[in-house]
């Protein structure tokens, strides 16, 4: 289940299980093995177990009927003697965990419950005691300090079973359904997947109890421990002065057992800033809230006390803007994202053709086809038509999915952007303000007419980590061009300029028309060239029968077409050159360029890591030049570029943004 | 901005490019020579064709041989000013690149065996945004100019 948020990567050593088979057979074996690791009361470790896990590398989304079924299956699960070696017994007390599930949300009681309604289960050598969050079990001989291990919890049991369940459901998805087309549907076919859904289902169960039961988490020593892992068991210290943040997260299920019960459980992270790649996060994929926050404040006061740390967490974050749903929906509609949706449609309708071909037979088809045929022009006209409508609201869809609830926010000592979005996986991302590098403006080829844009920021890392690389991303999804200053103002002051732009000199235009239909001339000659000397030009007339009626000469054909996209062309070099502009401003530098969306860059003088000014012998002669700028963004730069400005004013803006340009050069950049 | 940055790059430089063009232009011209065979036998495409490739092949070769590392070293100018390194460069296209010292985070000296034969070494220096480098500079002075930007990029860092 997509509760993780997006940065979090796979291969975190987290004990969590993969889709090997070969687990299962371990998963049993465990208990018998290491009997003191199944203790709630002495969290000791085994650490001879060798084994080694990688975490479900896909992240898929799923339907809520199966989130609702491996729930209970988790509930069962729960039951510290209902081992693998009986796992048939968990198909009774269905009912009963569900009704468990939803009004009983008080933690401490819900193992001796368990117990009293599992259906059927070997008496253990122990109960579980009282593993709920909030009741410690004694401390691990090793744990040193006053801070006793706390289990997660218990519904981490459930997202335990739901990762396992959905890396195996995931592996074996597309053979699965590849055999259902292939050999269709006998009785056989459904028993096997029915049992191979049941084994999976039981499986992932034991393995979420397992793995909540081998989690434990405590802060002492000025370190946050965690450990975890079933079969490899794993303890990860994270230095309270390493932590950058505790941030918690309310994935979907968390957000769908919030809405069905009191239960307000929370997934919390653990995020460092050293950047060293052997110091990974910790995950504490379920706490309820209120044990998050106190833990939140054990660990940012211990960290302060530790290091008299200035970087305070959000502790009251301003919002500064939210996505309003109408404004969504017209992100959506105009996103421009209709070539992707397309591909996708692209990609579905190979699935459509084995479709067809399993279902229909084949004279049926052919019939079809014959029938169209002479309409062949209308026909995929009609297509385009309908594939393109399909795709735009595939376009909608996806930026409803992905901005969902977008929330830009400040935190409270001003240092840092907060930014959440997101439908099903809340997306968060928290950039520090004075790591943003440059300010992006793009006014898509649908919004511009309406004077919407959307923001995107570059921001760089500390350069060298891992974890602290920085971002290319949305800051706004959709903003009026006329409130574009004043967010600035609030979120990235020193981004907030609009000047008026200097326009390119007359002479470029000719050199950007000739550069957008140069390649359409290029591509002309050669289909020109290959649709006359082969036979193609005598066979295209019959295809548009149906859509013009009067006999017409090929070579109409060609020229029509191509006339139109080459006037096509021009007039989008035309607009590049209409588009394009720069300013300085304030010590930033603003470019403007079209691709096909309008972008306009924002760069402070002092983010610029160079500059540089290039012309071709045809540019030298009409004295134009193409002024590059590059800031840091990710792990490497961006480039802002001005093709065919002036020559001399190349120069003179070149000298103006370097060192000696203004009076506050220097170091402060933050770009070190 | 100047006319033009005040360093050229060591004379050798030209020996050295035109080696290393050598050690390219041989698989290039064997490419070539590969592509006018497979037109001649195979496909049995017209004189004026099949010649095409290795002639392509061949004009390049001379031109990379003889021609461009003359050019390239003539344009290639450089200047570390208390502030900014300077650069120019390109046979064609002309291009000028100002990168602020405070922007560069290390610097480096580089020699590939061909440029140890030579005493050359390449001066690299990296910002935030990708490295740029001077090529070609005889080895005491690629140090002296290393250490250059070292220390004043530590000094502005002191600022």
């Amino acid at each position: 289940m997509n509760y993780e948020p997006e940065e979090m990567r796979p291969g975190q050593p987290k004990g969590e299980p993969d889709g090997d088979p070969h687990r299962r057979t371990s998963d049993g074996e465990t208990p018998r093995s290491e009997p003191s690791n199944e203790k709630p009361e002495s969290p000791e470790p085994n650490r001879t177990e060798s084994e080694h896990f990688e975490s479900p590398s896909d992240s898929r989304s799923e339907s809520d009927e199966s989130g609702v079924s491996e729930r209970l299956e988790a509930e069962e699960g729960r039951d510290p003697d209902d081992e693998p070696e009986n796992p048939k017994s968990n198909g009774g007390a269905d009912d009963e965990t569900k009704r468990r599930e939803t009004e009983n949300p008080e933690r401490k009681d819900e193992p001796e419950e368990m117990k009293a309604n599992s259906g059927s289960e070997t008496p253990g050598s122990e109960t579980p005691g009282s593993p709920g969050s909030e009741t410690p079990g004694s401390p691990g001989s090793e744990t040193p300090g006053s801070e006793v291990p706390r289990r997660l919890h218990p519904t981490s049991m459930l997202f335990e079973a739901l990762k396992t369940a959905r890396s195996w459901a995931s592996a074996a998805a597309i053979p699965g359904i590849a055999a259902l087309f292939g050999g269709g549907l006998s009785v056989w076919v459904i028993a096997l997947v029915l049992i191979g859904v049941s084994v999976l289902l039981v499986v992932s169960a034991v393995w979420g109890f397992l793995s909540w039961r081998a989690t434990s988490y405590w802060v002492s020593g000025g370190a946050f421990h965690l450990r975890s892992g079933v079969l490899q068991k794993n303890e990860r210290t994270i230095p309270l002065d390493h932590v950058q943040s505790v941030d918690t997260v309310q994935g979907f299920i968390q957000r769908v057992i919030g809405s069905v019960s009191p239960l307000k459980v929370v997934e919390v992270r653990i995020e460092t800033a050293g950047g060293a790649a052997t110091e990974t996060d910790a995950s504490l994929s379920a706490v309820v809230r209120d044990d998050a926050a106190s833990l939140r404040r054990e660990v940012e006061g211990a960290r302060r006390e530790a290091t008299g740390d200035e970087e305070g967490e959000e502790v009251g974050p301003t919002v500064l803007r939210r996505l309003t749903r109408r404004e969504l929906l017209i992100a959506g509609a105009t996103s421009g994202q209709i070539g992707a949706a397309a591909a996708i449609i692209g990609v579905g309708s190979q699935f459509f053709d084995d479709f067809i071909d399993n279902f229909f037979s084949r004279n049926f088809v052919e019939g079809i086809f014959e029938t169209i045929a002479p309409y062949a022009f209308l026909a995929v006209m009609l297509i385009v038509f309908a594939v393109g409508l399909f795709a735009w609201f595939l376009a909608i869809a996806g930026t409803v999915v992905a901005y969902s609830g977008f929330v830009i926010s400040r935190s409270a000592d001003g240092k840092y952007l907060n930014i959440k979005r997101g439908l099903i996986r809340r997306y968060e991302a928290t950039i520090p303000i004075s790591r943003i590098q440059a300010v992006r403006v793009t006014e898509g080829l649908l919004r511009q007419p309406f004077g919407l844009a959307m923001l995107r920021v570059e921001s760089a890392g500390y350069g060298g980590g891992t974890e602290d690389v920085g971002v290319s991303t949305t800051l706004f999804p959709l903003i009026p061009k006329g409130q574009i200053r004043a967010f600035l103002e609030e979120t990235a002051p020193e981004f907030a300029v609009e000047p008026p732009l200097t326009p390119l000199p007359r002479r470029a235009a000719r050199r950007y028309i000739f550069r957008a239909a140069a390649p359409w001339l290029v591509i002309f000659a050669v289909v020109g060239t290959f649709f006359f000397t082969s036979g193609l030009s005598a066979a295209i007339g019959p295809l548009f029968i149906g859509f013009i009626n009067v006999p017409l000469p090929p070579t109409v054909y060609f020229a029509v077409p191509a006339a139109f996209v080459l006037l096509l062309a021009a007039f989008y070099g035309w607009a590049a050159y209409r588009a394009a502009g720069w300013a300085i401003s304030e010590d930033c530098f603003v470019s403007r360029s079209r691709t096909l969306a309008r972008t306009t860059a924002i760069a402070p003088r002092r983010r610029l890591q160079s500059r540089n000014m290039s012309r071709s012998p045809l540019q030298r002669r009409v004295r134009l030049a193409t002024l590059r700028t590059r800031v840091a963004s990710g792990t490497g730069g961006a480039t802002f570029e001005v093709v065919d400005m002036e020559s001399s004013s190349a120069r003179e803006v070149i000298e103006r943004l370097g060192p000696k340009g203004g009076e506050s050069g220097g170091r402060e950049s933050g770009v070190g | 901005m100047k006319f033009e940055p005040s360093e050229r790059l060591d004379p050798k430089a030209k020996t050295v490019w035109r080696i290393s063009n050598v050690i390219w232009a041989v698989p290039l011209l064997g490419a070539g020579a590969f592509a006018s065979w497979f037109a001649r036998s195979v496909v049995e495409a017209p004189l004026l064709v099949w010649t095409l490739p290795i002639l392509g092949a061949l004009f390049l070769a001379v031109l990379s041989i003889f021609v461009t590392p003359t050019l390239s070293w003539r344009r290639w100018r450089y200047e570390i000013r208390p502030d900014e390194v300077d650069l120019q460069r390109g046979i064609f296209w002309i291009t000028r690149t100002l990168v602020p010292l405070a922007r560069i985070q290390h610097v480096d000296t580089q020699n590939g065996p061909l440029q140890r034969r030579f005493g050359l070494s390449t001066v690299v220096f990296y910002t935030a945004a990708g490295a740029n480098r001077i090529p070609e500079l005889s080895a005491p002075i690629a140090a002296e100019v290393r250490d250059q930007i070292a220390a004043l990029t530590r000094e502005q860092d002191e600022l």
